[in-house]
């Protein structure tokens, strides 16, 4: 075991005990439908974009279902100039490159921080479900040698903030916080809280899921995959799209990124969470659990709610989701919530899964660092139970000063995070 | 990280292991010594079953419950168990919360459903079986039973799973989000997963209650979770440094000589896989307390480990030790330490 130096010393006490260490967000790094890199997405994004294609990673011949949002030709090497090792799986390849990319966004090597002070925390659906694909592939053409189970003891979730660890070296802690479509959240949000405890300065955040046969088989039964394009909050609105992709942010201490001359994009505030504890795939038709997560939300961050410029919506484009959704954001906002733009970048990304919060965090911090609201694309027909303003199929300018990300997933899991511009929340 | 004057208590536990169902069980395999592997049905190698579980003796004729998968039913069981102890106060309710850690525990459900869509066709999929698919299915199985409208979250860290969810648990507590926790891991065996690990596997799941500011009656007699620390054993960095440092950081200002017993995991990352002894080595330089292993026993229990590990850190300060330090290690180099030490007044 030769190292770099030892770790006792680089441990440094935790400078900010008994008082609220400030976080924010200093680099961004998405691998997504759209585009890879802050470079390709933003400007798609508030362009308007659609990522929607036919499937190509798999035959959908037997699916009712034939579209869906993928990353193409995604090579990790292109990005990083390392070849991964062959057994690193794709999700892990997905999350290393969007860590690189929000590393170099952020303009920090990790080699600068001591390893124990810069840890890593990623979310995900289903982890390295491509990795279990290929193994029932195998045991269905009899393919003894790549059935071998060793396949699975080798990829579970873990691997993949391991492999974001292992590539960049990183001794902090490394977590997997797999809570689905809400993943992207908890993982952000649980990182600014580790930071301000004072268990580490810097941290990667974020969530990655590769395309997967098993969420386009099981939201195909559930019957809540669109036909042809994701449509949130439309009247004529049929489902979700399946996506892939990563989102990472690079998370750091305030005085840390000052120190060092890092320009932060956002201030994270803080994030709320709440459960349903009822249905596995549906929602509370009253919306109590995001409506909880919201307000816990604006409660941990002692943000007054007429300073919410933007809501990023979870936002699916199915039918229950997005009228419960709209119901709850309406018991936080009253009136005012229909004079605050909510926008979901679902309809041009499709549903990334466990990264898709993580993206939509890229979107808020983006947003409030340009001032542009990113918009709701396909949307034509209003619906009279989705009746506030989705910013429809044309990006808005306006000075935003905080924006609200929320994110719902399976097991009726509900998180919203809140961020501000720096001066904002001072 | 110390967390003095910080209060948090267990104050309740839930065992579900191959010694059978319940803390009594645990105790008695435990102080017995008693290997638990044999043969499980359906499985080619010898494994560490719960023989016989039955998840309806423990949670009732419940409507749902048999959509549940082994990891699930093994969870709920547990926690049954754990809340059945007058900890009614912490169901149904909006600031207490779920925080299991399980990372192997869903793969079964995931292979079967796939293994369903490749045979039968993606249209003849039974959507029921879906929702088993998500890795945080368990947790979230455990919330909807018990009405537990907190924060809910699964920590997927390998082998370490159980005793990270305690530390996240112990973070939600010191940052206001709950005001009770139930916390801990399970992980249920199936044949896919028992053939595919070099060793035998076991399954079970123990769950804890933790619960600030401590009750009054516990803070004097419960167990206190004194500190903990974690660090990831990369490649390249130098592995005992960092993980003595972490295991320092648990114990807070307590010298290491004062801990009675370090309850060990037996493994370490694939790059280095007797790290956890040239650790523990390190931290007490030499002169290692009573060192207590579950696996020769148990099995290699996967995510069920951690909480085995902390089950058997409760039965060690119950014997009379003062100070217990759980250490566990993941083969994808998770390092996470807990330091647990009886309450103030505990004679």
């Amino acid at each position: 075991m030769t190292g770099r130096a030892p770790a006792a010393e680089l441990r440094a006490p935790a400078a900010e005990v008994g008082r609220r260490r400030r976080v924010v967000i200093t680099g961004v790094g998405g691998v997504t439908p759209l585009g890879t890199g802050r470079e390709q997405f933003w400007p798609r994004l508030v362009g308007g974009e659609c990522a929607a294609r036919e499937i190509e990673g798999l035959d959908t011949s037997d699916y009712a279902v034939h579209r869906g949002c993928e990353v193409r030709d995604f090579d990790l090497e292109q990005v990083t100039g390392r070849a991964p090792p062959r057994s690193m799986g794709r999700a892990s390849q997905l999350a290393v490159a969007a860590a690189h990319l929000a590393l170099c966004d952020g303009g920090l090597a990790a080699q600068e921080v001591p390893p124990p002070r810069i840890g890593v925390c990623i979310g995900t659906t289903c982890g390295e479900i491509q990795v279990l694909e290929g193994r029932n592939d195998a045991a269905v053409r009899h393919a003894a040698a790549e059935a071998d189970g060793a396949w699975l003891r080798s990829h579970p979730a873990c691997a993949i903030p391991a492999s974001v660890g292992h590539w960049f070296g990183l001794a902090g802690p490394n977590g997997m916080l797999p809570t689905a479509c809400a993943a992207g959240n908890f993982s952000i949000g649980y990182s600014a809280d580790v930071i301000r405890s004072g268990r580490a300065d810097v941290m990667l955040a974020g969530g990655a899921d590769p395309f997967s046969r098993v969420a386009l088989t099981g939201f195909s039964r559930l019957g809540s995959v669109a036909p042809d394009v994701c449509r949130p909050f439309d009247l004529e609105r049929s489902g979700i799209l399946v996506g892939e992709g990563a989102g990472i942010v690079l998370v750091e201490a305030l005085e840390h990124a000052r120190a060092r001359g890092a320009r932060p994009y956002a201030e994270l505030l803080g994030y709320g969470i709440a459960s349903d504890a009822e249905h596995m795939t549906t929602p509370r038709v009253d919306g109590d659990g995001i409506a909880r997560a919201m307000l816990h939300a604006l409660e941990a961050s002692a943000l007054p709610v007429d300073r919410v410029d933007y809501i990023c919506a979870h936002g699916t484009g199915t039918r229950i989701n997005d009228a419960v959704e709209t119901r709850a954001i309406k018991t936080v906002f009253g009136a005012r919530a229909h004079k605050i733009p909510v926008s979901s970048i679902k309809s041009m990304i499709g549903h990334t899964m466990g990264a898709a919060s993580a993206i939509e965090t890229i979107a808020c911090a983006l947003a409030l660092a340009h001032g542009r609201v990113p918009p709701t694309i396909h949307y034509a027909h209003p619906d009279p139970d989705c009746d506030l303003d989705y910013v429809p199929n044309v990006a808005r300018s306006r000075p935003l000063r905080a924006a609200l990300n929320n994110a719902l997933a399976f097991g009726g899991v509900n998180s919203s995070l809140v961020l501000a511009r720096l001066e904002e929340a001072s | 990280m110390s967390l003095a004057g910080g209060d948090i208590v267990i104050t309740g536990s839930g065992v579900i292991s191959p010694w059978g169902v319940g803390t009594e069980a645990f105790a008695k395999g435990l102080q017995e010594g008693r290997p638990a592997l044999g043969p499980v049905p359906g499985c080619s190698t010898a494994a560490g079953g719960v023989a016989d579980f039955d998840a309806t003796a423990l949670l009732g004729r419940r409507r749902g419950l048999r959509q549940l998968d082994r990891t699930s039913l093994l969870l709920a069981g547990a926690a049954q168990l754990a809340l059945g102890g007058g900890h009614a106060h912490l169901t149904a309710r909006e600031d207490c919360g779920v925080a299991i850690g399980s990372t192997f525990g869903t793969i079964t459900s995931i292979l079967e459903f796939d293994l369903s869509t490749l045979r039968d066709g993606p249209r003849y999929v039974s959507p029921l079986a879906f929702p088993n698919t998500v890795l945080n299915a368990p947790a979230a199985r455990v919330a909807g039973l018990f009405g537990i409208r907190g924060a809910n979250t699964t920590v997927s860290t390998g082998e370490t799973s159980g005793v990270e969810a305690i530390i996240y648990a112990l973070e939600w507590i010191r940052a206001g989000r709950a005001r009770g926790v139930l916390a801990g891991s399970g992980f249920g065996l199936s044949p896919v997963l028992a053939e595919g690990f070099e060793t035998p596997l076991g399954e079970g799941a123990a769950l804890f209650v933790l619960e600030a500011p401590a009750p009054a009656a516990h803070a004097q007699t419960g167990v206190r979770v004194a500190g903990f620390g974690t660090a990831f054993l990369a490649e390249g960095c130098n592995c005992v440094s960092l993980g003595s440092a972490a295991a320092a950081e648990a114990l807070g200002g307590a010298e290491p000589s004062s801990v009675d017993c370090v309850v060990a995991s037996g493994r370490g990352p694939m790059h280095f896989q007797d790290a956890e002894s040239k650790i523990l080595e390190h931290l007490f330089a030499g002169s290692l307390p009573r060192r207590l292993e579950l696996t020769p026993w148990l099995g290699d229990c996967l995510d069920a480990s951690g909480g085995f590990q902390i089950a058997a850190a409760l039965l060690a300060l119950e014997e009379g030790a003062q100070s217990v330090l759980v250490s566990a290690f993941s083969r994808f180099s998770g390092s996470a330490f807990l330091h647990l030490v009886r309450g103030k007044g505990w004679s």
